[in-house]
């Protein structure tokens, strides 16, 4: 009786690192993107929709999976900079309100569910995926497309994890999320550096969406949509704009919707990530890694 | 980009930056009005007057943050006044701001390297592409700085993120950052404000040793002691009007200047 509840705990959690790997990937685009660019961007979630549609179609076409992967970031990281080009470049050189940057992201969601739709139908399409068992890795049981997605995710978290902190791209997107005034006044391109931010997250978002698509298999134009919520709020349990701790933040949002679907009821999931959102925003109001910010600026 | 070294060190020379009837208002109240003056390289010289006598304005027209109504500003002779603030921190014309400003969510080592980078020409394909290239770039760029640290004794700090600097340690930074960048226009928005006199002494060391590197420096000050002890010359302004120009002790004796500071302009 003991061991059989050490094994659905176990197993709980390792749904829960396969979940977080998935939330993470979305979870850290967004904060990327928001943290430099200072847009909060509701039309992330069809980022991750364009992408898993594009692995679709390469599917299609008869291609694996590992160049579905590819052709998602790539559609990603397109879309993400359309997105930017097209419509919210405006509003980010006149510091727009946040309010107006939520609508016509909002906007921009819609406008793509319902292309998606034209394009696809509105039926679910379903992604082969290959036939295997699950098995003991450690003490959690994993088939192969989990513990891809798993490294997938490590080794897109890690690439930008580096770039951050190695690189001075990385840098300079860092200077930029911090003041973007100073920024400018240095003589840094910040039009370039924002591009490119879009370019970047749009990419992770991207196999954040094939990840996505392949843990659900079947799946229609409100794809990315429903995984929006738990995206805000791994992104905000980690502390908005803060890319580490959205990573965090994802561990904690996989694991608690894991283990509440496997102890109450799997239709609570999004109610249980919400339900630590919530918390913690009562207790810790910038998040997990609350820390102590001085502004530079008066 | 270093333009340090372009100029002969030593003597002042020839005009670098020529401000030609400046004008801006906000509101229609002008802040600034028909302000002329010319700087060369080498000198120093201080920007001076009461409050809302639109000495702020001046500097942030020159650095780009603002637009100008009318006017010119020409910058070894090509103009700027309709540049960006990040073109004309290319062109080597930086500013500091009243409050130091640094990225404090970046280390000390990492808020100089921001500045001494041409980062965002690094886009990430060239960098795979330019790999040797980078890398001889990136071992000059640490030398310098580590130069610059020592010079700063800010070494000991360097790993640390610049938000938990003192505020005469962010002016350091600030400083550090100007050097990284090789800028040799320099423009300083009350430089010593809210330091001690010691830090003072240091930033006027630094001041001094920028300019025998042939930058030209530009000053908003109110600590008349520190300007004549720093600046060859000074520009009074009252209103939004260059009201007399010439070393502190010159101005100090005109009586517009008096009135200006007196209240009792009319």
């Amino acid at each position: 009786m003991e061991a059989h509840r050490v094994n659905v705990l176990l197993h709980a959690i390792g749904f829960g690192l396969v979940t977080a790997a998935i939330i993470a990937t979305s979870a850290v685009a967004f904060s990327l993107q928001y943290a430099v660019t200072d847009v909060p961007n509701f039309a992330h979630g069809e980022l991750l929709t364009v992408a898993a549609y594009a692995a679709y179609e390469t599917q299609q076409h008869g291609l694996g999976l590992a160049i579905g992967a590819a052709a998602g970031a790539t559609t990603g990281a397109a879309v993400a900079y359309l997105m930017y080009r097209l419509v919210l470049r405006g509003f980010v050189w006149k510091s727009s309100r946040l309010v107006y940057t939520v609508a016509v992201t909002a906007g921009i969601s819609l406008i793509i569910q319902n292309g998606l739709g034209i394009l696809f139908g509105n039926a679910e399409v379903t992604l082969n995926l290959p036939s295997d068992q699950a098995r003991h890795v450690g003490p959690f049981l994993w088939t192969q497309t989990d513990i891809t997605v798993i490294l997938g995710s490590l080794v897109a978290l890690a690439t930008v994890h580096l770039t951050l902190r190695h690189t001075p791209f990385g840098r300079a997107q860092r200077a930029v999320a911090d003041n973007r005034e100073l920024a400018r006044a240095s003589g840094l391109r910040i039009e370039r550096v924002i591009s490119l931010t879009w370019l970047m997250a749009g990419a992770v978002a991207g196999l954040g969406g094939v990840a996505l698509a392949t843990s659900r298999s079947t799946f229609g134009p409100l794809l990315g949509n429903s995984f929006l919520l738990v995206t805000l709020a791994a992104a905000i349990v980690g502390g908005v704009g803060r890319v580490y701790g959205a990573m965090i933040g994802a561990l904690t949002i996989g694991l608690v919707t894991e283990l509440s679907g496997a102890y109450f009821n799997a239709g609570y999931k999004q109610v249980a990530a919400l339900a630590v959102l919530t918390l913690v925003l009562l207790v810790r109001p910038s998040g997990i890694l609350q820390v102590q910010r001085t502004r530079a600026e008066a | 980009m270093t333009f340090v070294g372009e100029h002969q060190t030593g003597k002042p020379q020839s005009t670098v930056l020529a401000v030609e009837d400046l004008s801006r208002s906000f509101g229609g109240v002008p802040a600034v009005d028909g302000v002329s003056f010319r700087i060369s390289g080498g000198e120093i010289v201080g920007l001076i007057g009461p409050n809302g006598s639109g000495k702020s304005t001046t500097v942030n027209l020159v650095s780009g943050s603002l637009r100008c109504d009318s006017g010119r500003i020409l910058l070894r002779g090509s103009d700027i006044s309709n540049r960006s603030a990040y073109q004309v921190a290319r062109l080597g014309l930086t500013r500091t701001f009243q409050i130091p400003r640094v990225w404090g969510r970046l280390t000390v080592a990492e808020n100089l390297l921001v500045a001494g980078t041409d980062v965002s020409d690094e886009s990430a394909t060239r960098a795979l592409t330019r790999r040797r290239k980078l890398r001889q770039q990136r071992g000059e760029l640490e030398e310098r700085l580590f130069d610059i640290l020592a010079t700063l004794n800010l070494t000991p700090l360097a790993n640390q993120q610049a938000e938990v600097l003192s505020g005469g340690q962010k002016r350091l930074l600030e400083f550090g950052r100007i050097m990284m960048s090789g800028a040799s226009v320099l423009v300083l928005d009350e430089p010593f404000a809210g330091v001690n006199p010691v830090m003072c002494r240091a930033l006027q060391d630094i001041i001094e040793a920028l300019r025998a590197d042939g930058c030209l420096v530009l000053l908003i000050e109110h600590n008349l002691q520190a300007v004549e002890e720093t600046c060859d010359r000074v520009i009074v302004m009252a209103t939004g009007k260059i009201i007399a120009q010439g070393s502190l002790a010159e101005v100090r004796a005109s009586e517009k200047v008096i009135s200006a500071y007196l209240g009792q302009a009319s």
